[in-house]
């Protein structure tokens, strides 16, 4: 094992332990990409680079900045602050962690692996999967596509305003075009931001 | 190309009626389920015709990743006719939908397509990627009514467990390829028979297994059923029909598809599993049903039952029981459906789904509770309608493998304990119907004449399957026949 490992793998775990126990959602978003790159990197230094950068633009780009702005978004500082370290769930989870880690331990240690039936490992590049996408799995890749359309639809359909007359108003009122309300639909459209 | 002609149409259709709501006026727009349901029927009639070629034997495309054969021929039809009953479904719901309308149609058109798709994987990429076509859509369908905190909570369980199982298939999938370097199901099969070692492989096993949980938990059979009672109570109705026939029947098929055809070695030493998931999931479904009071929450303890049932024809390990399940589902499909629309009419003006509702349902609307009677009659299994017939045929085929294993004959006993208790549960529904006492609401029900033409069709469907079961019988054996022939030399298509 080298020393290289080490370092990422500390990193990259003391920062998930960070993310899941700090108590300022910012500082565990921030933690949570560390430990994002952290897994990158392990995946650069196995020679993967595709996954490794992939991982990089997906998940430390996109989904963090998300993240980010979900949390800012949302601004729910009112969090529960009392937070036991020990609970039952602790117990539980740990728990849960030894028994799958012994399952899958046996199950590894009980098992020959096959011998890969190519003697020299291919060397894969970003080419040859952008090669194997275009040509063996294009219909999984455009299954993906209609899939990622229909998650599309599915977001603005769920995130879409309810089009209700209290918000209307409170449409003409934001985009600044005073229209000359009478005084009764002023008053409903003030209990309606109430 | 002519192998997914099918799943084309279907997709086009769905941008279609995306795109028809552009020029559709607002009060005009829930029209469209009815061109949609119009225009898929059109669909099914030309598959009638453009597959015939697919009797010659099963084709395959695209790297061997789709095939089209027999089985996947009847799944494709079946995901066709509940589409189009549930999206006339659909129409009768849109006073209760505020906004999105078509969108609605349209993701039911894409989950379509994501069964239909399923209908054909003959490898493990394929079933990843259409069961999460499947799923996605329905997360959006279950949350569908924004403003009902039940449809969110159905919504929000449903992705939460859906991606839990999601990632239990890709790591079952990761190992089968891991040990075996291959993703598809002809593939595996022959190197299970060039390497039997393999067979007794842990890690490939395990693989094996966690791809079961994955598939397991679409069918919502026991320990993987957690979920059915809540989302299917707090989902839009036709969400909930679709998700009790659709989404379980794609189950079905890549569960049949995986266990019958990649890894036949493996299932066959399996049998005592599929049996004990099998009676306990019976078990479980019928016992919970028994305090249920809200109708929507029974029919999805009655779901997770019927995957009781659907599993005897799994565990039998036999071409009878292959075929039974594919009589059963059809069956199922027509009976659920029919249950489902009328409840989705008569809560139409309420906010409750209580059996309540269904008080004095016969003086309201003699087509609506001779409907939802058939169809418990029928969820009972009491003769002559189509489900004791698939129940008989399920049962006939566990007890045909009883010679060789005693614990067929505990299967039998248990199931007709099983049906025994689904006998309580159902006809407190038909006696809510027919002798409640408190009837306050004798208003008319109307129904629109494309609803009482799917109810019609309902009806028609469980009398034919349970009193002429020659010809359809012929057609689900025929279908299930492709789940025998070793999957040798393949016929490539298209590249």
């Amino acid at each position: 094992m080298d020393l290289a490992f080490i370092i990422i793998a500390v990193l990259t775990l003391a920062s998930a332990v960070a993310a899941m126990s700090l108590r300022n959602l910012v500082h565990c978003a921030l933690c949570m990409v560390m430990t994002f790159a952290g897994i990158a990197l392990t995946f650069l230094q196995l020679n993967a680079e595709f996954v490794g950068l992939a991982q990089l633009l997906v998940y430390v780009g996109a989904v963090a900045i998300l993240i980010v702005f979900a949390i800012l978004l949302t601004r729910s500082e009112d969090a529960k602050k009392e937070v036991r370290f020990v609970s039952s769930s602790t117990v539980v989870g740990f728990g849960v962690v030894a028994l799958v880690a012994v399952s899958l331990l046996a199950a590894i240690q009980h098992t020959q692996i096959l011998p890969p039936q190519s003697v020299v490992a291919p060397h894969v590049s970003v080419k040859r999967i952008g090669e194997q996408l275009m040509t063996n799995y294009v219909l999984p890749l455009e299954v993906i596509g209609l899939l990622l359309t229909a998650a599309m639809i599915g977001a603005v359909v769920i995130a879409m305003r309810e089009p209700d007359p209290a918000d209307s108003v409170d449409v003409q009122q934001r985009n600044g075009s005073p229209l000359k309300l009478d005084p009764d639909s002023k008053k409903t459209a003030v209990v309606a931001n109430e | 190309m002519n192998l997914m002609i099918l799943e084309l149409a279907v997709v086009v259709l769905g941008l279609g009626i995306l795109l028809g709501d552009l020029w559709t006026a607002a009060h005009q727009k829930h029209l469209l389920g009815y061109a949609a349901a119009a225009l898929l029927g059109v669909i099914l009639l030309a598959s009638f015709f453009g597959l015939e070629q697919v009797g010659s034997g099963p084709a395959y495309a695209f790297n061997n990743m789709l095939v089209l054969d027999g089985l996947a021929v009847f799944f494709k039809r079946f995901f066709l006719i509940a589409a189009i009953l549930v999206l006339l479904m659909s129409v009768e719901f849109s006073n209760r939908i505020q906004s999105g309308i078509s969108e609605f149609y349209c993701l039911i058109l894409f989950a379509l397509t994501g069964m239909m798709f399923a209908a054909s994987a003959n490898d493990f990429i394929m079933v990843f990627v259409a069961l999460e076509l499947i799923s996605v859509t329905f997360y959006v369908l279950n949350s569908f009514q924004r403003n009902r905190l039940a449809s969110l909570e159905a919504g929000i369980k449903y992705l939460i467990l859906s991606a839990l199982s999601a990632a239990f298939l890709v790591f079952g999938i990761a190992l089968v390829f891991g040990t075996t370097t291959f993703t598809n199901f002809a593939d595996i099969q022959r190197a299970l028979v060039a390497n039997p070692a393999l067979a007794g492989n842990g890690l490939f096993l395990l693989g094996v297994l966690m791809i079961i949980v994955g598939l397991g938990f679409k069918i919502a059979a026991f320990p993987f059923q957690i979920w059915a009672p809540d989302v299917y109570q707090g989902s839009p109705t036709p969400s909930t029909a679709f998700l009790a026939v659709g989404s379980k029947a794609a189950g079905i098929v890549l569960l049949l598809r995986v266990l019958f055809v990649a890894v036949p070695a493996v299932t066959q030493h399996w049998s005592k599993l599929l049996i004990i998931i099998s009676a306990i999931t019976i078990l479980y479904g019928n016992l919970c049903a028994i305090p249920q009071r809200n109708l929507k929450r029974l029919l999805g303890y009655s779901s997770i039952s019927n995957a009781g049932y659907l599993l005897l024809g799994f565990a039998a390990l036999s071409q009878a029981g292959k075929a039974a399940i594919l009589y059963y589902l059809a069956g199922y499909l027509f009976t659920v459906v029919a249950a489902f629309t009328v409840i989705c009419l008569v809560t139409r003006d309420r906010d409750s789904d209580d059996i309540t509702v269904l008080a004095g349902l016969h003086r309201r609307s003699p087509l609506l509770a001779m409907a939802l009677t058939m169809a418990m009659v029928s969820l009972a299994g009491i003769p002559p309608l189509a489900g004791f017939f698939g129940k008989f045929l399920l049962l006939k085929a566990v007890v045909e493998q009883g010679a060789t294993n005693s614990a067929y004959y505990w299967l039998v006993g248990i199931t007709v304990f099983g049906v025994v208790i689904s006998l309580y549960y159902y006809f407190g529904v038909i006696r809510a119907i027919y002798w409640s006492k408190d009837v306050t609401d004798f208003s008319p029900i109307t129904v629109s004449w494309p609803a009482k033409l799917s109810l019609v069709v309902c009806m028609a469907a469980i009398l034919y399957l349970g009193l002429l079961p020659g010809k359809p019988l012929k057609l689900s054996e025929d279908s299930a026949l492709a789940l025998t022939t070793p999957v040798s030399g393949s016929k490539q298509l298209f590249h």
